[in-house]
């Protein structure tokens, strides 16, 4: 360990000591408040105010703290609910139960969440809710929050239909994405054109950019965060929307009346069969769609356990068949996907203590074929994860909560599976199937140091090991096997790491809606992506780390300033982050990740580092509402084995980002939203010159032979036209026919100036023409998208 | 493979949106390298060459090979000792030049350094031997480059069979014509680690110079790292006329020329979003210089398509 880690590990132990040998009060009531919507669901992230103090439920609507006996008065309130002010009298420890009633007309509106920024000890968070994701434009109408969340600053994408999201410099595999606190590992359907996500089934996502805390680990850069929403639990609803190039349904209802609940969403596209219609011809025989299907059924068993399943199952099918020059009848067909089951069981156990236990099977698996009419191919991988995770809260005065918790994960990896046949030539192959055990332990203390200081000082330990059995090809240095291999029993350590992960935010708050806000986090990554483009493709394998790949570290220092004004309809913020990354891991070029025994041998390591500025500002309330939202940053990577070991910038290397958000209400039923986006182009490593090789020479064609190779100098040293577009959308809510039926239609224009933003660019060198030419594909022209909403 | 599938995943992706255009490229100037292209085998010694080449800016027009004439280019033979040096017999030494040669239709090829013998005597023209070890040396324009290939023992071929039949339509001609593909049956051996090339030569290019006339399949991958010591029945997809004569060819190279006929395989054909900048593996020594000396042990049969 690092002497700096040391000195950090001690800090954090000499202040958790601190705090605990402080006396706790002793006339003190506890006060439980829960906040619950009509339809007596749980609102999340209400905002409380007891007297003169603000605080925060939680996403369940709960909020625990304790109080002096007294008479307070309790203010509540929440993004789209109307206000409830209740007095209070407090001689004994109290539970009290809040219900909001909804004002539908505020939730037509583009907000991100309330003045919790300012108040909460969390930096650099953005929280998004579904209804106003809902309201803005999308390509082909079709509604993903993970495409939303790259509006956000310091969020990025990959660019036009790219899967990757880069948080501050980080790699597309470094965000944690949950589902319901469940981590999935391709959130993706096929090349990142969809994410896996359905918009009837979100009731909320957030992104935490830095400052993470103490409870999340396992990636570097960002957690990404989906709740899916209960279902109603007084009356069976339906809700659906039929779109150009997919349709969805829900169903929920009450399992047992104001006790338990469920809800199915399902999805499917049909893309293909459209195209087939628009473009028979070069459509023909291939064929791709998707479906997925997102359940949640929640039962409260008493008024303090209660049960949440959560369920995903998704997949991808793909097929092409070609009559090209390798002979007819070339077929390929691929089928992927995701299952998720999840069982939670949260009780509030007393007034001071909730707990929470979550039991996780977590799949991804991939089969595809592909056959030639002399040869064929199949091949298949995955990974199936076990976790079982305990959460523990701990809130002894006002000014304390104690977090703690510990998680285990059983991996197996899957790397890949396959058998080909070439003629009558059978290839059976397997690469070695690989097991390991993950595990973690965080403590972390939230206090009120001064009533305008607040410290959240977390450590979290993490552990990983590599365990047999299996089989170790040795390789030597010029990629050949040696001959030689190591067996590991069942069980047996291959390799083991541990490191200590501290995590410290400090906010200040200022007078007049204002704070200052500093983190600090050290995050570890057991788990690589192994994929060598910028598009996500099926056959990406996560890799676990083992004797020769290390576990990639992180650590981020950020400061903010965060400020609310015009009685809160505005609010603002800057933060700036410095971010560096350790064992950092590239493929070297045309590596072959399939059936690939030896992918160490494939792999390199580097190092990284990231920094920038953030400036977000947004009207929240109001007919007019929206953000701005601008990134001024930096990302590089050093690799000793390219660029000669200097620093070169990482591909999604950003120095612009802008984003302008707008939604206006235009009157009862018709609004209107738009969306704006600019950033520097991505880098791409271009040829500086070409060279002929494997001459000859035809003598029946009386032409020289040869083939012309690209020469490439510096990596990633040209830029991409910078992109920009613009997207509008008009929602219409026509006047309910039935009380019961409720409506609406989204007209969408995608790329309303029809900008040629390149998907990629590529340079045609044509031998039989002698030209050479630069050319660029672009993939979105002007695009109209219409959906229907609907709800009964 | 993976190239494959995205290709296709692409194919149909552009299908479905995609536009294309023209594009001014603004590229950075090159640093000039020179490129080497030399070969020894054991069969075809009009096959023993080298070419010396030159690369230039991307964007400059021109597409056939730059030659860099007037080299010194020496090829030596010799063995490995056990302690890992090498033995080189000085008296094997052979200067290769530049030249006219009655094999090649006395065609100028310039750039291209062939064993003078050649033209005086075929028979005692450079030849490689399994098992031995040989040294390239040039000096071009006042610079020295060195590399050293192996020819590996021979991996013998059982037979080729002609099989898999199938319509060939040629749009450009509007003919249909049935064509075979060819099976070759070996056993690989038992050490693991073997790699191999599948060349051919037909009726059509038996005249034609080089190896980059040579009939190739370069999607084939030729390593035993999943079948090592197993009896292999390859067939390439590559179709042949009923009643061609075919030469095939099994060659066993070491794993350093392996990987960098796959990295020319991999960079040849290289664009797309999906595309990497390919370098290829060079096992040249010198300053700015690219290329592979090739040591080719191969294995024949002849065959008449059926």
């Amino acid at each position: 360990m690092e002497k700096t880690d040391s000195k950090i590990t001690a800090f954090i132990v000499f202040v958790l000591l601190v705090l605990m040998s402080q006396n706790i009060y002793s006339q003190s009531r506890t006060l439980i408040i829960k906040v619950i919507d009509s339809v007596q669901l749980p609102v999340s992230n209400a905002t409380i105010r007891i007297n003169q103090k603000e605080r925060l439920a939680d996403t369940t609507g709960i909020i625990s703290t304790i109080l002096p006996n007294g008479r307070y008065r309790i203010t509540v309130t929440a993004v789209g609910y109307h206000n409830i002010t209740k007095f209070l009298l407090v001689n004994n420890d109290t539970s009290i139960t809040v219900n909001l009633r909804s004002r539908e007309s505020l939730l037509q509106n583009v907000i991100v969440t309330g003045s919790r920024n300012i108040l909460r000890n969390q930096m650099s968070v953005h929280s998004l809710d579904m209804e106003q994701i809902q309201k803005l434009p999308v390509v082909l109408g079709e509604v993903d929050p993970l495409k939303i969340i790259t509006l956000l600053p310091g969020v990025k994408n990959g660019g036009e239909a790219s899967a990757g999201i880069y948080v501050r410099g980080g790699g597309p595999d470094q965000n944690l994405v949950l589902l319901d606190g469940i981590p999935v590992y391709n959130p993706n359907h096929l090349l990142g054109f969809f994410s896996v996500f359905n918009g009837d089934a979100v009731k909320n996502i957030e992104v935490i950019k830095g400052g993470i805390p103490a409870e999340y680990g396992g990636r570097l850069s960002s957690v990404i965060s989906v709740n899916t929403r209960d279902g109603n639990r007084d009356s069976v609803k339906f809700s659906g929307g039929i779109g150009l190039i997919s349709s969805r349904l829900s169903l929920e209802g009450p399992l047992i009346k104001k006790r338990a609940s469920f809800v199915i969403s399902a999805r499917r596209t049909y893309i293909d069969q459209v195209a087939r219609v628009i473009a028979p011809d070069s459509i023909g025989r291939n064929g791709y769609f998707f479906y997925d299907i997102n359940a949640k059924a929640d039962f409260a068993i008493n008024s303090k356990n209660a049960l949440y399943l959560t369920f995903y199952i998704g997949k991808d099918d793909f097929t092409f068949t070609d009559n090209d020059n390798d002979g007819p009848h070339r077929q390929f067909n691929a089928i992927w996907g995701n299952t998720i089951v999840g069982l939670t069981w949260k009780q509030q156990l007393s007034r001071k203590w909730r707990h929470e236990l979550s039991l996780v099977r977590n799949d991804f698996n991939l089969n595809s074929q592909i056959a030639f009419s002399t040869n064929g191919f199949i091949f298949s991988s995955g990974l199936t994860d076990h976790t079982v995770k305990d959460d523990w809260v701990y809130t002894p005065a006002t000014w304390l909560r104690w977090k703690g918790g510990l998680q285990y994960t059983w991996h197996k990896f899957k790397p890949g599976a396959g058998s080909a046949n070439a003629g009558f030539q059978e290839f059976q192959s397997q690469i070695n199937d690989q097991y390991a055990r993950e595990a973690a332990g965080y403590v972390s203390a939230d206090v009120d140091l001064t009533t305008r200081l607040n410290l959240v000082a977390g450590m979290r330990y993490s552990y990983f090991n590599q365990v047999g059995p299996t089989e170790h090809v040795i390789y030597g240095p010029d990629g050949a096997p040696t001959g030689q291999t190591t067996y590991y029993k069942r069980g047996q350590s291959i390799a083991r790491y541990h490191y200590p992960e501290p995590r410290i935010s400090l906010l200040y708050k200022l007078p007049n809606a204002a704070s200052v806000k500093l983190s600090y986090t050290r995050t570890i990554q057991y788990l690589h992506l192994a994929t060598t483009s910028a598009a996500t493709f099926p056959s990406d394998l996560w890799v676990p780390v083992s004797r020769l790949i290390k576990p990639g570290k992180a650590e981020q220092v950020a400061a903010g300033f965060f400020k609310g004004f015009g009685n809160g309809r505005y609010e603002a913020s800057v933060e700036t982050y410095y971010k560096t990354l350790g064992n950092q891991l590239e493929f070297k070029p045309g590596a072959q990740l399939l059936l690939n025994q030896n992918l160490e041998g494939e792999m390199i390591f580097g190092s990284g580092r990231a920094y920038g500025l953030e400036l977000f500002i947004q009207k929240k309330t109001g007919k007019f509402t929206g953000w701005i939202g601008y990134t001024l940053s930096r990302a590089e990577r050093t690799f000793a084995d390219m660029n000669e070991g200097k620093p070169f910038p990482y591909r999604y290397d950003r120095t612009h980002d802008i984003s302008v958000v707008a939604n206006y209400k235009l009157g009862r039923h018709w609004e209107a939203s738009a969306v704006f986006v600019y950033g520097t182009g991505n880098a791409l490593t271009m040829p500086t010159g070409r060279f002929v090789y494997n001459v000859g020479y035809s003598s029946r064609d009386q032409q020289p032979i040869f083939t012309n190779i690209s020469q490439y100098d510096k990596i990633n040293d040209y830029r991409m036209p910078a992109y920009n577009r613009l997207d509008l959308a008009f929602t219409l809510t026509p006047r309910p026919r039935a009380k019961r039926f409720k409506s609406n239609w989204v007209f969408s224009l995608y790329n309303v100036y029809n900008r040629r933003n390149p998907y990629f660019i590529y340079i045609n060198a044509n031998e039989d023409e002698r030209t050479i030419q630069g050319k660029q594909v672009f993939l979105f022209p002007i695009l109209p998208g219409i959906t229907w909403n609907f709800k009964f | 493979m993976r190239k494959a599938i995205t290709y296709i995943l692409l194919l149909t992706m552009v299908t479905f949106v995609s536009c294309e255009r023209n594009f001014d490229i603004k590229l950075k100037d090159n640093q000039p390298q020179l490129i080497v292209e030399g070969y020894i085998n054991n069969q075809l010694p009009e096959y023993n060459y080298v070419v010396l080449g030159r690369s230039q800016s991307y964007f400059e027009p021109g597409f056939e090979n730059i030659p860099v004439t007037g080299a010194v280019v020496t090829v030596t033979e010799g063995t490995l000792l056990a302690n890992n040096t090498y033995n080189w017999d000085l008296a094997s030494k052979r200067i290769l030049k530049e030249g006219r040669f009655p094999q090649f239709n006395d065609q100028e090829l310039p750039g291209v350094y062939f064993d003078p013998m050649l033209k005086a005597d075929p028979t005692r023209a450079l030849i490689g031997k399994p098992g031995k070890h040989y040294l390239l040396e040039i000096e071009a324009e006042g610079k020295q480059y060195s590399a050293i290939t192996t020819l590996l023992p021979l991996i013998p071929i059982d037979s080729v069979t002609s099989g898999f039949h199938f319509l060939d339509e040629d749009e450009d001609e509007d003919t249909v014509q049935t064509k075979a593909r060819l099976t070759v049956h070996y056993k690989d051996p038992d050490t693991i680690g073997n790699t191999q090339l599948y060349y051919w030569s037909t009726i059509g290019s038996r005249n034609d110079f080089g190896w980059g006339g040579m009939g190739t399949n370069r999607f084939t991958p030729g390593t035993d790292d999943l079948v090592n010591g197993q009896y292999i029945h390859l067939t390439l997809s590559n179709g042949f006329a009923i009643g061609d004569s075919v030469n095939y060819y099994l060659v066993s190279v070491e794993r350093k020329v392996y990987n960098f006929w796959d990295s020319f395989n991999k960079a040849r054909s290289n664009a797309g979003p999906f595309a990497t900048p390919v370098s290829l593996m060079n096992t040249i020594s010198g300053n700015n210089v690219i290329g592979c000396f090739s040591g080719f042990s191969m294995s024949t049969k002849s065959l008449v398509v059926q």
